[in-house]
């Protein structure tokens, strides 16, 4: 007797073969011990899964629907700082949130002062620790340079608000089937920057970032190496199956952050998160 | 209210329409993240961050799903990235669980986990997968769309996710292993 696949199994058991292959599975099923006894542990495993943890409580929606009204009406009325809502969510961290926007008011108050007879200039940026932990856990290292450059999320359609320098885009999409997921306000130094990540179906993360042009990038102890992407020059980092692309033209380098993807694909991104670039040598970095 | 008329006035910020979408939706929602987290607080916070992103991308809906898939599917991703941020470790031998095969001995019963520590350290697709199928019971073609693949492929990711499952999971009687071999039939 020839036992059936047990993905047909798991089709026949899920309700999902059609009526006649259901009925061969059936008549198979009834004189075969082994495919019966695998039906048991499908269905044991579905028991043991729908099991793994507490059901709904109702009375926690309304708290959870109190707060999502209350980020809405904040959002509707003008904040008094250029800055959107703090990109953590939680109830508990609100004061700290709260606390965060004293501060960057302030210290935007101090920045226009102290800045006013200095042309603003991006410091040093430091890929180096996001590229050390980019292999162990790339959106906990990408959390962890978003955090080191004072990331808060923005309205994707306040982006170029907010770093009115840069020449940049982030779309809702972008070749690859990735969509976009938050974006971000970043500052190096006194200059504004902007990062995006975005998320494949199958889970896979992308991210941009845009910045000034600055003296010096750091990369620790990963190499930098020139490359062709496209018909632009730029440079890239590669550590294990994660590449970081650089393209950069005399207003905005523009960074693609991605598992290591074809050429071709790379060029298509960055086709798409800096449109305007033009082809060239690029290189604008000391 | 139908949902064009839902979607229409919640693209106009029309908070009523808003509370009516997370009314229909919520519990599933929550129910779901909270499979996922395992954890309230979590599941709480989650549960905020999908429908503020719901609200501010609902312009972008166009209609292509069920508004209430759309706003699962956000959810998922949302979970999917709670759960790469906070998996568990592997288990101390992992290349002695994944890689079985029908001739190969049965992992050592000592090894194996319970459910919760099992679906725990899974992959997070292969979690999501599972959960929305055997949890949630949702059939292929939801399953595809809230995961954004091709129904087609829905049985085969549910197979190898249940495969990985059953190689780290101690049930309470022996599980046989769930692999092809040349006797099976393919259909």
């Amino acid at each position: 007797m020839t036992c059936f696949d047990p993905e047909i199994l798991g089709r026949y058991f899920d309700g999902e073969l059609p009526p006649a292959e259901r009925a061969d599975v059936e008549r198979h099923v009834a004189d075969c011990a082994t495919c019966a006894a695998e039906l048991e542990q499908l269905a044991a495993l579905r028991t043991a899964i729908s099991h793994t943890s507490p059901e709904s409580d109702a009375a926690a929606l309304e708290p959870i629907w109190s707060t999502v009204a209350a980020k809405l009406d904040e959002s509707a009325t003008p904040a008094p700082l250029p800055f959107a809502p703090p990109r953590r969510t939680s109830i508990r961290r609100w004061a700290a949130a709260a606390s965060l926007a004293l501060f960057l008011g302030l210290a935007g108050v101090a920045g226009v002062w102290i800045t006013r007879t200095q042309p603003a200039q991006a410091s040093v940026i430091d890929f180096s620790r996001l590229l050390d932990n980019v292999n162990a856990d790339a959106l906990a290292a990408f959390e962890g340079f978003l955090d080191h450059n004072h990331g808060v999320v923005i309205d994707p359609d306040a982006a170029h608000q907010a770093a009115p320098r840069l020449d940049f885009e982030v779309p809702a999409t972008l070749p690859g089937g990735f969509t976009r997921h938050k974006v971000y306000r970043l500052r190096f130094g006194d200059a504004d920057g902007i990062a995006a990540t975005y998320e494949s179906a199958d889970g896979a993360f992308l991210a941009t970032i845009f910045h000034p042009p600055v003296r010096k990038e750091q990369f620790g102890t990963h190499q930098d190496y020139p490359c062709v992407i496209g018909q632009h020059h730029g440079h890239a980092v590669q550590v294990g199956a994660w590449r970081m692309v650089h393209l950069t033209d005399p207003s905005t380098c523009h960074c693609v952050l991605a598992r290591t993807t074809s050429d071709d694909a790379v060029a298509e991104i960055l086709r798409a998160v800096a449109p305007r670039s033009v082809p060239g040598d690029g290189h604008h970095h000391d | 209210m139908h949902d064009a008329e839902l979607i229409e006035r919640c693209r106009q910020g029309d908070r009523r329409a808003q509370r009516e979408l997370y009314t229909r939706t919520a519990p599933r929602i929550h129910r779901l993240l909270l499979r996922m987290t395992r954890n309230a607080d979590d599941a709480a916070e989650l549960t905020q961050q999908t429908y503020l992103l719901a609200f501010s991308r609902i312009s972008q809906f166009h209609g292509r799903s069920a508004l209430a898939t759309w706003v699962y599917r956000i959810a998922v991703t949302e979970g999917l990235q709670w759960l790469r941020r906070n998996r568990q470790p592997a288990t101390p031998r992992p290349s002695e669980f994944l890689d079985q095969s029908a001739a190969s001995p049965a992992p050592d019963a000592d090894l194996k986990l319970d459910m919760e520590d099992a679906m725990a350290r899974l992959d997070p697709v292969d979690r999501v997968m599972l959960l929305l199928r055997y949890a949630a019971g949702e059939d292929y073609r939801a399953i595809a769309e809230i995961v954004n693949c091709a129904e087609g492929t829905v049985a085969s990711r549910l197979h190898r996710a249940r495969q990985r499952l059953r190689a780290i999971y101690q049930p309470e009687t022996p599980a046989r292993e769930e692999t092809t071999s040349p006797a099976h039939r393919t259909g």
